[in-house]
């Protein structure tokens, strides 16, 4: 079977980067903009996949997981803060979080 | 494998963490009605990674873990600043807390695992090690900004700085893929040594990509203009001792990371980067210093104040990758200014604390009014820090801001620092506004504080008056400390 080269693989990371950088910026919802963030990471990990088998190193391949931990434990901070957020709320869209005003 | 030197070597931040697991396990296990225990154990820890980073400072500079960490004088100053930060605002924080209401041991342990990760990223010397060192005092950070769990604001200000944060972090991540496909490196040495020659074609686009969204993420994490619209509101909600370390520690931190990969790697290769920072100082200094002329709520004026703080620091970037090489005095004037930053943001912080009651923060301008009848000290306090803030002789500020605009001037940048002063000298008027409630009008404030976080009150004042007036040694001292950091002018491929 002929392998995937660099390019498709990196097209597909920025369509996923450019999803997630608009989810982050567009949506309403802490939940979704949180999504995307996530999403930006997995665009991340694969740009660093293929990067690593184009230069034949394994470096790339140990940095993704790498982000894929940094990235749990942000999902462990950032879900238990979604939830703080509906208890005093009681709403987790973004356009009502605005009590600081300046 | 590390070796016993490589782990002498970070040392400092191995106590942190272990100090931080003790009091997360004590807290866990033992539950101490009173948390004044963590509180001593934090202080110790805190002062014991301060005197080994001091040990090891006097020693030689040396690569560690395989060229991950960078242990020089440049980045154990900055490491030395960040620690500082953290204990100033330990010291007040034991009897802020209690006036909270917020009994939690936990927090002791996230600053000290938030000092942990400034340590690691002020030495970082590997992209992928200064993402890890970032995330390590970011996550602290975002717990300890949503930390008042019941107040609204508080978890307004933690959601708004862990979405924001996550998302500059993705996008400096993404910078990071990009560096390692062109150069197949993530060690600033190897990107500096790519940088140093001559690419084209896909590779030079990747540089691009990546040197650009690298500076997207720093300028987030630095408040830089335009990036910095989180920083008032995140200021503003978080507790008063959160947003002290906050906006010292980890300025300082960062600032380290960035002077780095600024001076480094992108340095004097790369006119393209350095005219985008140049563009990022001269508005982060005005956005900045405008935006807090119309703030009525003191830490919300601070936050302003710290993002044009950042401009400065901005400048200072800027001068080090424009002038000459060798001999360059921005950045030592980075590291001194880094330093007189901390002292008077965190006494400023500390009057602000006093306030503090019942449960509630009293930050609006109208708490000061009367202050200096009922309190001098306190006010004497705040007016020592807010005039150092405005540069003003004889405090440290002035000297700190008199060194970063010559070394501007001296590198070329004349219309860079001509911005910075103007804006710095309409940055006076809401300095000196909070001393004008203070001493000129009448109120009932009530403050009290407690004879430790007087202390630090005390420390922050001397301090800024002591190098304010003989700043000699110390500037000195951050001269000497430059000297180790070199350019990466030598490709390593």
């Amino acid at each position: 079977m002929e392998s995937v080269g660099l390019v498709p693989v990196l097209c597909v990371s920025v369509v996923l980067f450019v999803t997630g950088v608009a989810g982050v910026l567009t949506r309403k919802n802490a939940l979704i903009v949180f999504m995307s963030v996530e999403l930006m990471l997995n665009a991340v990990n694969l740009s660093f996949v293929a990067f690593a088998r184009q230069n034949g190193e394994a470096d790339g391949m140990i940095y993704a997981v790498f982000v894929m931990a940094v990235a749990a434990a942000e999902a462990a901070v950032g879900l238990a803060m979604v939830i703080l957020l509906f208890r005093n709320r009681v709403t987790v869209k973004l356009d009502d979080l605005d009590i600081m005003k300046g | 494998m590390p070796t016993f030197n490589d782990l002498w070597l970070a040392s400092p931040a191995l106590l942190l963490f272990f100090g931080a697991m003790a009091i997360m396990l004590g807290e866990a296990i033992v539950r101490p009605a009173s948390k004044t225990g963590f509180w001593a154990l934090a202080l110790g820890t805190l002062a014991g990674s301060a005197a080994l980073t001091v040990v090891i400072f006097l020693g030689p500079s040396a690569d560690a873990f395989g060229g991950m960490l960078r242990v020089d004088q440049f980045g154990l100053f900055a490491q030395l600043v960040c620690t500082l930060a953290a204990l100033l605002t330990v010291l007040f924080s034991d009897d802020y807390l209690r006036a909270l209401n917020l009994r939690v041991g936990e927090y002791y342990s996230l600053v000290l695992f938030g000092v942990c990760g400034m340590g690691l990223m002020c030495l970082a010397n590997d992209l992928m090690m200064v993402f890890v060192a970032l995330e390590v005092m970011s996550i602290s950070m975002y717990v300890l900004c949503a930390l008042k769990r019941g107040d609204p604001r508080s978890v307004e200000a933690g959601f708004k700085y862990f979405i924001l944060g996550a998302f500059s972090s993705g996008l400096m991540l993404y910078g990071i893929s990009f560096l390692y496909g062109a150069t197949g490196t993530t060690s600033l040495p190897g990107i500096g040594g790519f940088f140093m020659g001559q690419h084209q074609g896909t590779q030079a686009t990747l540089v691009a990509i990546g040197g650009a969204l690298l500076i997207v993420g720093f300028g987030f994490k630095v408040a830089s203009v335009p990036f910095h619209m989180w920083a008032p509101d995140v200021y503003q909600g978080a507790p008063i001792s959160v947003t002290s370390l906050m906006s010292a520690g980890v300025k300082a931190a960062s600032f380290a990371a960035f002077a780095r990969f600024v001076y480094g790697v992108i340095g004097t290769h790369s006119a393209g980067f350095v005219g985008v920072l140049w563009w990022m100082a001269a508005a982060t200094m005005v956005v900045g210093n405008l935006g807090a002329l119309a703030q009525r709520d003191l830490k919300r004026m601070l936050a302003y104040s710290s993002i044009a703080h950042a401009g400065y620091l901005l400048m200072a970037l800027v001068a080090a990758s424009t002038g000459n090489a060798s001999n360059n005095p921005a950045l030592a004037s980075l590291l001194f200014y880094l330093l007189a930053y901390t002292f008077m943001n965190a006494g400023a912080f500390i009057v602000l604390a006093a306030f503090t009651r019942d449960g509630q923060d009293y930050t609006d301008i109208d708490s000061l009014a009367g202050l200096g009848k009922r309190h001098p000290w306190l006010a004497a306090g705040l007016s020592l820090c807010l005039l150092s803030m405005a540069g003003i002789p004889p405090t440290m500020g002035f000297v700190g801001k008199f060194y970063l605009f010559s070394a501007a001037i001296q590198s070329g940048q004349v219309p860079l620092a001509m911005i910075g002063a103007l804006s710095a000298a309409a940055g006076v008027y809401y300095y000196l506004r909070p001393m004008v409630w203070m001493y000129m009008k009448e109120g009932h404030t009530e403050a009290r504080v407690a004879p430790v976080a007087f202390t630090a009150l005390a420390i922050c004042g001397f301090a800024l008056l002591a190098f304010g007036l003989v700043p000699g040694p110390m500037l000195g001292l951050a001269q000497t400390s430059l000297q180790s950091l070199i350019p990466y002018t030598i490709p390593t491929h």
